[in-house]
C-alpha cells in the first residue's frame, strides 16, 4: 500500500487515478471526509461524482470497477481506516493483479514504428 | 436551401452580421469560407454527406475580431457544440448568430444522431432522431477480459497524431492534459496505453456533444467515439445531464459547477 496525502479528496483529479493504474496499481482507494463536513465546501461531492463516472468508464474498457473504492473516513475514525484498508486489500487479492500490468508496449504500435525499407 | 440563402443575404445586407461562416467548393472539395457580402453567397454550399468542424474555425475568427457579430451555418451537432462553447466562454452568445440547416435521414442514421437538427431551422424536413446504442451494448456484453483485450488492441494502433483532440469541437484548452509531461511522456511512441485515450474520455464526460468527428478523423480507425458515447451516457444516467442541450445548465463534473450539492443518482 502506498499512501498519497492530499489536502482534500476534491484534489484528486481523475487523471491521478488513471496514472496510478498505468503505473501498475491493482486498486485505488480514495478516502475523504464525510459528506457535509467538507472544509472546502463541496470537495467530496465532486469526488463522488467523478468516481461514479470513472467506475463506469473503467468497467467499459474491461478493468473491474471494484478496483476503485471511495470511502468516507473522518480524521478520528482510525479504526475504520484500518478496517477499510484490510478489507480492500483482501478484495483486490481475490481479483488478482491488474490486467494493465501485462500491457507492455503494444506490438501493433511497434509495427507502425518500424523503419520503412525501400526496395531497390 | 434557397430560403436559407435569402435569409443569409438579408442578414449581410442589413448589417446584422459582419460575415457568415459557411462552406464553399474549392477544387471540388467543401472548405470553410467567411462570406462577407451577399454577392459571394452564391458559392455557398451545403455538404449533404460530410461534416466539417466549423465551430473550431469560428473560435479562431472570433479571437481575431472579438467585437464583430459573425453568423455561422450550423447542423444539429454544431448547434450543440456552440452551446458548449458558450458555456465555457469560448464564444459569446451575443456575438454569434447561428443559422440552422437540417441533416438528411441517411446522415443522421450513419451518425447515430439523437438530435439531427438545431433549435432553429429555416427550411427543410427534420430528420427523425436515432436512438441506437447497439455499439455500446455490443461491447458491454463481452466478458471483462475480452473487453480489455479488445480495447488494448484498438488503442495499440494509436499513432498519437492528436487528431481526435484537434478536430473535437468541445476541446479548446490552451494547455492540454494529453501534453502534460507528468502524465504523457512528450514525444515518443507509442503513447501510454490505455490511459492516453482514457484521459480524454474522462474529459469528454460532461462535454461530449456526440458528433463523431473524432472517429472520422482517426487515421487508424480507433473507435474512440464509443468511449465518449459511454461516458456521455453514464453522465446522462447518473446526473440526468445532457451536454449541449441547455445553455444555462453547468456540467456536474465541473469543480465550481452550478453551485448545487448533489450526489450521483440522488440529486437533480
Amino acid at each position: 500500500m502506498l499512501p498519497i496525502r492530499v489536502m482534500c479528496s476534491g484534489r484528486i483529479s481523475p487523471h491521478f487515478i488513471l496514472k496510478a493504474f498505468q503505473e501498475g496499481a491493482d486498486g485505488v482507494l480514495i478516502a475523504g471526509c464525510h459528506i457535509g463536513s467538507c472544509h472546502y465546501g463541496k470537495g467530496n461531492y465532486i469526488t463522488a461524482n467523478r468516481v461514479a463516472v470513472m467506475k463506469d468508464l473503467l468497467g467499459f474498457v474491461g478493468l473491474s470497477p471494484q478496483r476503485i473504492r471511495l470511502e468516507w473516513i473522518a480524521t478520528s475514525e482510525s479504526n475504520k481506516f484500518a478496517n477499510v484498508i484490510s478489507e480492500f486489500t483482501k478484495e483486490i487479492t481475490q481479483l488478482g493483479p491488474s490486467p494493465m500490468r501485462k500491457v507492455s508496449w503494444n506490438r501493433k504500435a511497434e509495427r507502425v514504428m518500424e523503419p520503412l525499407v525501400l526496395q531497390p | 436551401m434557397e430560403k436559407t440563402r435569402e435569409k443569409m443575404a438579408r442578414m449581410l445586407d442589413e448589417g446584422f452580421v459582419s460575415g457568415i461562416l459557411g462552406l464553399r467548393l474549392s477544387h471540388g472539395h467543401p472548405v470553410p469560407y467567411l462570406f462577407t457580402d451577399s454577392v459571394s453567397l452564391k458559392d455557398w454550399v451545403v455538404d449533404e454527406t460530410n461534416r466539417y468542424p466549423i465551430t473550431k474555425i469560428l473560435i479562431q475568427i472570433w479571437k481575431k475580431h472579438p467585437n464583430k457579430v459573425i453568423g455561422v451555418v450550423v447542423r444539429g451537432c454544431e448547434g450543440r457544440s456552440l452551446i458548449e462553447l458558450f458555456k465555457n466562454h469560448q464564444l459569446h452568445p451575443e456575438k454569434v448568430k447561428g443559422i440552422g440547416i437540417v441533416c438528411n435521414q441517411e446522415l443522421a442514421k450513419r451518425c447515430r444522431c439523437d438530435r439531427p437538427y438545431p433549435s432553429e431551422v429555416e427550411e427543410g424536413e427534420l430528420a427523425k432522431p436515432v436512438e441506437d446504442f447497439s455499439d455500446l451494448t455490443e461491447i458491454e456484453s463481452l466478458p471483462e477480459e475480452e473487453r480489455f483485450k479488445y480495447w488494448i488492441e484498438k488503442f495499440g494502433e494509436c499513432i498519437k497524431c492528436y487528431g481526435c483532440r484537434n478536430v473535437c469541437p468541445a476541446c479548446f484548452c490552451t494547455t492540454c492534459t494529453l501534453e502534460d509531461p507528468s502524465l504523457i511522456k512528450p514525444g515518443g511512441m507509442p503513447p501510454e496505453i490505455p490511459i492516453f485515450h482514457l484521459h480524454k474520455a474522462f474529459h469528454m464526460a460532461d462535454r461530449c456533444i456526440d458528433c463523431g468527428l473524432c472517429e472520422e478523423a482517426c487515421p487508424m480507425g480507433i473507435p474512440v467515439r464509443k468511449l465518449y458515447r459511454k461516458v456521455r451516457k453514464s453522465v446522462k444516467d447518473l446526473f440526468h445531464y445532457i451536454p449541449g442541450e441547455d445553455k444555462d445548465l453547468k456540467g456536474p463534473l465541473e469543480f465550481l459547477g452550478d453551485g448545487s450539492y448533489e450526489l450521483p443518482g440522488v440529486g437533480r
